[in-house]
């Protein structure tokens, strides 16, 4: 039986997509996955013509990715029979395995091949008794999608032996092939777990102010990988990464209705300081080095909360191929670490939360009220114990008014009240908290100049509890308006 | 059984009258408690314990109320040793040391001379003894095995959030405030072993603070007069006896005082004692010290250590 085999193995590397061959003289139509796109093999840039290349996710295959080829009509099929199924395979010579394969069928009729029976790719009668196919697309399962620089051969083979006969003859030159054309996959972002915002200071304790903790500065990594996963670098790409607040994550309310900003200033690796200027700069645009990655610098403000940094990576369209953004997103924890809500019934008794003031904040849905009741975990013992002593001599609790945010930084401030942003700046930190005084269990506060008796001895019950609070390491801070209670630092 | 007397002093009353509609300035505000008498009395029983007994007593004429008294009872570690029964009573809140490191000891009160007490989170013990003008507490006991030694106490006054007073939103140091009227001496207290300085020979270390003064940095200036930083004398008392003593670390150059003029007073040689007379003004008289260890040289200011390696003692002397 003659055979109606190629002449011999297809040459992958240089034969079968060379477009400058004269078999290709008119404008050829390549169908991506993507969609159709029309453009003329003249104006084919020679980077396309010296692999297999364009591979693209396609989005019902689970991730595989397809080469196209193009085949300039110098290897032909040699007398194909109407029908005939064939079988198009990559063949590694190294590791003696098809790494992708594809089958057809020849219809003679329009001299086309019919790919997942639907009109794929139509060929051209170079000669009485040979087909060229002038494209291919070829599945390359997950997982084996990078084809590295090594001898690989292309093998067409009937995939009934009745419909045409056995193997092609081994190429007695393989050609080695590079995955043309890397494209950027999705970037590979690295974030800093968390960062401490910047905590001003303040001196409203005279014997122990707090001094300003500047916010920490943060490493942003990302790396574009090439879609074929071989780490190949993607160079020269557009890259943008801006830094967004998931809104209502750090319990702030924003009374301006307007989406929540964030306020922290990004900046390149290589410059020792940020700009000069203290303006929020949350996004940053840069291209990819020779390595294919990027390194910023990020330093938070003084909003704290969860920032989801999300970069974009990008190349235009071309001629010949469309273009392609790819999109990751990272969070990051902008918090003081260590921040604890009192647990319920903590220390034997529960608190009474209450809020009120100028720096309101969002419900929490735990102790259903504020955000406002965040503390340090030795902070929180010492509420813990404040209330469950108190609790012990005067069989009430106290009324929380309050602490941190759950992670900690800016307080908003509902109404200005001629303090701007500066609302609670002290309990940034987890270590102050404000009691409105003590509840009787009907919603009604004591008086804290009440007199109480303990142990023989008269005293206001603001004496007690200020006594108290000095024993378990809480100075009482300056304020005509609220019970003001800090931990002493070092203990 | 031996009875030790430390400070004591008068001043005069100084009423704020201010208008009922009106807030008051909190810049003059005065809670001045410096007054206030300590004694106490020890004892080694036969049990091999030692019984502190201290009195607290608010003269007629103190502006604020005593509203604490504590005695430190904290070493630099663990001090070993078998702690005395736990506390009883109605008053007594705990043992809330934060790091355990202290004297073994068991702190009360006798019925009615203290609301609460107990060991603080920052090793001192602690009663509320809640003295207005006029009034005293006694029986405010500490057994402990540890000898008796000279002991930081503090008398610390009791100020509220009267809304009469017009505090402002934003913090004001200038604003008087708990530490500006708490009074530290010394007084014989269970001490720390080869630490503390012993009672037959009282130095006072002054009132810096011992949050952010090491002990050796503490004492690069002491005083064996006055026992305590706050005092009152007589309207015509024209000058205050300070006997100071220049420990062998310090270095001379870096000696300030304030006011500036009484610098010339003092001749600050390493190793010495000097006694100075602090002359006086009227009313309110605050001098403050300061200097840096010999072995600190070339510390810059905006060394974040810097503060850390400075002795400051700060005297409130008032005439009544």
């Amino acid at each position: 039986m003659q055979s109606r085999l190629f002449s011999r193995p297809i040459k992958v590397f240089c034969v079968l997509l060379g477009l400058t061959g004269t078999h290709i003289t008119s404008a050829s139509t390549i169908t991506y996955f993507d969609g159709p796109k029309q453009y003329d093999a003249a104006v084919m840039p020679s980077d396309v013509t010296e692999g297999l290349y364009l591979r693209y996710d396609h989005p019902y295959f689970g991730g595989d990715l397809y080469i196209a080829a193009l085949n300039n009509g110098s290897q032909a099929i040699r007398n194909p029979v109407d029908g005939e199924a064939w079988v198009v395979w990559i063949y590694d010579t190294t590791a003696s395995r098809s790494v992708g394969s594809v089958s057809f069928i020849y219809e003679e009729a329009s001299d086309c091949v019919l790919y997942q029976n639907a009109p794929f790719s139509c060929g051209i009668r170079v000669a009485e008794d040979e087909f060229v196919i002038r494209q291919l697309r070829i599945r390359i399962p997950f997982g084996t999608q990078c084809l590295l620089t090594r001898d690989y051969e292309l093998r067409v083979d009937h995939i009934l032996p009745e419909s045409g006969g056995g193997p092609l003859p081994v190429s007695d030159s393989p050609y080695a092939f590079q995955p043309s054309r890397f494209r950027p996959a999705e970037p590979v972002l690295a974030t800093p777990d968390s960062l401490r915002p910047y905590l001003p200071g303040d001196n409203f304790s005279p014997q122990n102010p707090l001094a300003a903790i500047p916010a920490e500065v943060g490493v942003i990594a990302a790396v574009v990988p090439d879609d074929l996963g071989c780490r190949t670098p993607i160079e020269n790409a557009s890259f943008e990464v801006e830094a967004t607040i998931v809104p209502q994550s750090g319990g702030h309310t924003h009374f301006t209705g307007e989406e929540e900003q964030a306020d922290g200033i990004l900046w390149d690796f290589n410059d020792p300081a940020p700009p000069t200027s203290s303006a929020p700069s949350p996004t940053y645009t840069t291209t990819t080095d020779q390595f294919g990655s990027v390194l910023l610098k990020y330093r938070p403000g003084e909003i704290a909360s969860v920032e989801r940094f999300t970069a974009t990576v990008s190349l235009p369209a071309t001629d010949y191929e469309p273009a392609v953004t790819r999109e990751k997103s990272e969070d990051l924890f902008i918090k003081v670490n260590g921040l604890l809500h009192p647990p319920p019934g903590y220390g034997g008794q529960n608190f009474v939360y209450a809020d009120g003031g100028g720096c309101p904040h969002l419900i929490d849905d735990r102790s259903g009220t504020s955000f406002g009741h965040y503390f340090n975990s030795s902070m929180i013992q010492r509420v813990a114990t404040l209330n469950a002593l108190y609790n012990l001599h005067t069989n009430n609790n106290l009324s929380l008014n309050d602490g941190s945010l759950p992670y900690g930084g800016r307080f908003d401030n509902e109404f200005g009240n001629g303090r701007g942003i500066n609302c609670h700046e002290s309990h940034r930190r987890g270590i102050d908290l404000d009691i409105n005084g003590v509840d009787t269990g009907d919603g009604n506060l004591r008086d804290i100049n009440d007199t109480v008796t303990f142990n023989g001895d008269d005293l206001p019950l603001g004496v007690f509890l200020t006594d108290v609070a000095r024993m378990i390491g809480l100075e009482k801070i300056p304020e005509g308006w609220s019970i003001h209670y800090r931990q002493v630092p070092n203990n | 059984m031996k009875t030790l007397r430390y400070a004591c002093g008068f001043i005069a009353v100084i009423p704020l009258v201010g208008s009922a509609a009106e807030l008051k300035d909190p810049r003059t505000r005065d809670e001045d408690i410096s007054g206030t008498r300590v004694e106490v009395t020890y004892e080694l029983r036969g049990d091999g314990l030692y019984e502190y007994v201290y009195s607290v007593a608010a003269p007629a004429d103190n502006l604020g109320y005593v509203s604490t008294f504590l005695m430190d009872l904290s070493c630099s570690g663990q001090v070993p040793g078998t702690t005395p029964p736990l506390g009883s009573g109605q008053g007594y809140l705990g043992n809330f040391s934060d790091d355990g490191k202290h004297v073994p000891a068991t702190v009360s009160a006798d019925y009615g001379q203290a609301a609460t007490y107990g060991v603080s989170a920052q090793n001192k013990a602690q009663w509320a003894v809640t003295l207005r003008a006029g009034e005293s507490s006694t029986g405010l006991r500490v057994l402990s095995p540890a000898s008796p030694g000279l002991r930081e106490y503090q008398l610390v006054p009791y100020m509220d959030n009267d809304p009469s007073w017009d505090y402002p939103k934003e913090p004001d140091p200038t604003i008087p405030w708990i530490d500006d009227f708490t009074v530290v001496g010394v007084a014989a207290g269970p001490g720390c072993p080869g630490v503390s300085p012993p009672v037959e020979e009282p130095l006072f270390a002054g009132s810096g603070n011992a949050q952010v003064e090491p002990e050796n940095i503490n004492m690069l200036l002491a005083y064996k007069e006055p026992m305590r930083d706050k005092i009152t004398v007589d309207a015509t008392t024209e000058v205050v006896p300070m006997d100071i003593v220049y420990s062998n670390d310090i270095d001379s150059k870096t000696f300030k005082v304030q006011p500036g003029h009484l610098r010339p007073l003092f001749d600050p040689r390493a190793g010495t004692t000097q006694r100075v007379e602090i002359p006086l003004k009227a009313a309110k008289n605050m001098v403050h010290f300061e200097v840096r260890s010999s072995s600190d040289r070339g510390r810059r200011n905006d060394d974040d250590d810097s503060q850390s390696y400075k002795d400051r003692d700060r005297f409130e002397f008032r005439r009544k």
